[in-house]
């Protein structure tokens, strides 16, 4: 049973701390066809599922053992019900056929089974066949004989009308309420609730898609946290999944353009771009909006994806790492976490391409955030940017901690409508064990950044020698030449696009006269 | 020519994908009945069902084209076809949603 939950992200325990999330659902039937459970189960957030198993006395749902066998294979938490036909049959028989087909299915640690009582097809209203009193007694009836021969309580599913209509001796039983309000979280009038003080399930939408189902599916959402949930279908929560860590060294490079990895808390969406990183959402009404993913995302977490998109989609390559916000509520936030061993000495530069193209969004914030206690806390704030980047720009900062569990957050806050851009990350550490910079030296390269030829400027009128090294972003010597003061050309126009490091020592390697980063770009 | 029949087929295809779910009906509107909480309407002895905006809180409005509206007005409690749509034929799209009913989309004259 544990494992059922583990692939699933009904709690984040990353970054912000506990995070609760709505638990969904779907119900299908015959009308879905064959449904791909795995394709249910891994590309959405759908946890549980009530699968059609009879109808009257006669009718077995062409795909009821399918979806059962394959939803609780895929780890969905399965349920049967049962289509009422009460103009037609007695509760008694439709109890016996109901368990007869589905009653070696329902268990404890599956959703309870369900009795739809809904008007018939024939349009002809289920009411104008009973009084309240007689259509009462035939739920009763229907309810007593499935749990006397399953061991667990039925649910009740029906509409508002109905609802309306049934004696209040059947409010003991959970409800399941139709209410296709397109929410899964906003509480139904009382118009659908009857007389039941408070709703169990909430069929929320009529026309949803879920990956692995063609055509329009019912979505389903329950009302209650994680506790309520299991101990509602009687089995024992699962732990909180173990988050596992892993540290990059350096120097760490992030295209983006890879697909998106599950993370290892088994969130069920592509949430990270490989495993150093960890992805959360927080602040005061946090949704799946506020997660970051790959640009051309379109899973479950977030909604309209195409809007907040920024042009182009990427500074390099096709695609960047993204949050999206369409708007959330204001004060939400997501953070994406990257996970560094920065224990080398040295000084260890983060830069990426930024875009953010809203003037003045209200409120918003981006800032890259330093933790050295494995993500715990983070008291450094290492760069802040300013609401508007309308294009692409390089950001770079610096930093020369050493510990051997830092984390980089990049953490935004913004209530405005266009999204917010990274793309182009490098973490790299500069060269180590050299003295102090002579103050006394004075030097310039340029241009910067340049295709691969450049001049380095230095000034004074020593006839020294001095040793001018360049490095790339894994710390091998590209160039190395004995130069003086004045102007020398430097050709490195062979090596590919990237930040490199430039070093000008004295001649005998002791002293430190300047040192810098560049970027060639072709 | 050449060139505008390739964008003809294109623009074919690209309706055929856009709206391949919707199914469309062309009669006049025998009856309507409240069906759990929506409106049922018999075209050609077939059921299809108006759903209620239930974003609304006075349930008073439908989701289909705002032309039709008012497809149905409220004579006491329950709701019955406009006088003015009566015998009228109209072309009806619909889509069939997760329950399998048939859920009008748009409503439009037919003539």
């Amino acid at each position: 049973m544990i494992k059922k939950l583990l692939p699933i992200s009904v709690f984040i325990l990353c970054g912000f701390g506990l995070t609760a999330q709505t638990i969904l659902g779907i119900d299908v039937s015959n009308y879905q066809g064959t449904i791909t459970w795995s394709s249910v189960r891994k590309t959405s957030t759908k946890l549980f599922a009530w699968a059609k198993a009879t109808e009257g006395t006669t009718i077995t749902d062409a795909q009821f053992v399918n979806n059962e066998v394959n939803g609780v294979a895929a780890k969905v938490y399965m349920g049967a019900y049962h289509f009422s036909r009460p103009e037609n049959n007695t509760a008694t028989a439709e109890a016996n056929y109901f368990v007869s087909v589905a009653g070696k299915y329902i268990k404890a640690g599956e959703l309870p089974p369900a009795l739809d009582l809904e008007d018939p097809p024939s349009g002809t209203a289920l009411t104008s066949y009973f009084t309240s009193a007689a259509l009462t007694s035939w739920v009763q009836t229907w309810m007593t004989t499935v749990q006397n021969a399953t061991g667990v309580t039925p649910v009740l599913y029906t509409s508002g009308s109905i609802a309306n209509y049934l004696g209040s001796s059947l409010h003991t039983y959970k409800l399941w309420t139709a209410d296709p309000d397109g929410s899964p979280t906003a509480t139904p009038s009382s118009t659908y609730l009857g007389g039941w003080s408070t709703w169990t399930f909430k069929q929320y939408s009529w026309t949803g898609a879920v990956s692995g189902i063609s055509g329009n599916v019912d979505m389903d959402s329950f009302n209650g946290d994680t506790a309520a949930f299991f101990s509602l279908i009687n089995a024992s929560p699962p732990p909180p999944p173990v988050c596992k860590t892993f540290y990059t060294g350096l120097p760490y490079s992030m295209s983006f353009e890879s697909t998106w990895i599950y993370d290892s808390c088994g969130q069920a969406d592509q949430r990270l771009p490989d495993k150093y990183w960890k992805s959360s959402i927080g602040g005061t009404t946090p949704n799946g909006d506020d997660y970051w993913h790959r640009d051309d995302y379109t899973g479950s977490d977030w909604s309209t994806p195409t809007n907040g998109a920024y042009t182009p989609a990427a500074s390099k390559g096709t695609y960047s790492a993204r949050f999206h916000n369409d708007p959330p509520p204001a004060g939400s936030t997501g953070a994406l976490d990257l996970y560094l061993n920065l224990s080398a000495s040295g000084t260890k530069t983060i830069s990426f391409d930024y875009i953010h193209n809203e003037l003045s969004p209200s409120p918003f914030a981006f800032d890259v955030m330093l933790s050295t206690d494995g993500g715990s806390t983070f008291p450094t704030t290492l760069l802040s940017i300013p609401a508007q980047v309308a294009a692409w720009t390089s950001q770079s900062v610096t930093t020369t901690v050493t510990s051997a569990t830092s984390v980089i957050r990049f953490i935004v806050t913004d209530k405005g409508t266009a999204d917010v851009g990274i793309d182009n990350l490098n973490v790299t550490v500069g060269p180590t064990g050299i003295s102090e910079i002579d103050p006394n030296s004075n030097f310039v390269v340029y241009p910067n950044p340049n295709n691969g030829t450049f001049t380095v400027s230095i000034g004074g009128s020593s006839t020294e020698k001095m040793q001018l090294s360049v490095y790339d972003a894994l710390g091998q010597q590209v160039y190395n030449a004995m130069v003086n003061s004045g102007n020398t050309q430097v050709d490195i126009g062979n090596k590919a696009t990237g930040v490199y490091f430039y070093r000008i020592m004295n001649e005998s390697g002791d002293k430190l006269i300047g040192e810098g980063k560049l970027v060639v770009q072709h | 020519m050449k060139k505008s029949s390739t964008i003809v087929a294109i623009l074919f295809f690209i309706g055929l994908s856009a709206f391949g779910q919707s199914k469309s009906v062309i009669g006049t509107i025998k009856e309507v009945k409240p069906y759990n909480d929506q409106y049922r309407l018999t075209i050609n002895d077939t059921a299809y069902v108006l759903i209620v905006d239930s974003r609304d809180a006075s349930k008073k409005s439908f989701e289909v084209n705002k032309k039709y509206k008012d497809i149905l007005l409220k004579n006491k409690e329950e709701y019955e076809l406009n006088p003015k749509y009566a015998n009228k034929n109209l072309r009806v799209t619909y889509y069939i949603n997760g329950k399998g009913w048939r859920c009008i989309k748009t409503i439009e004259s037919s003539k």
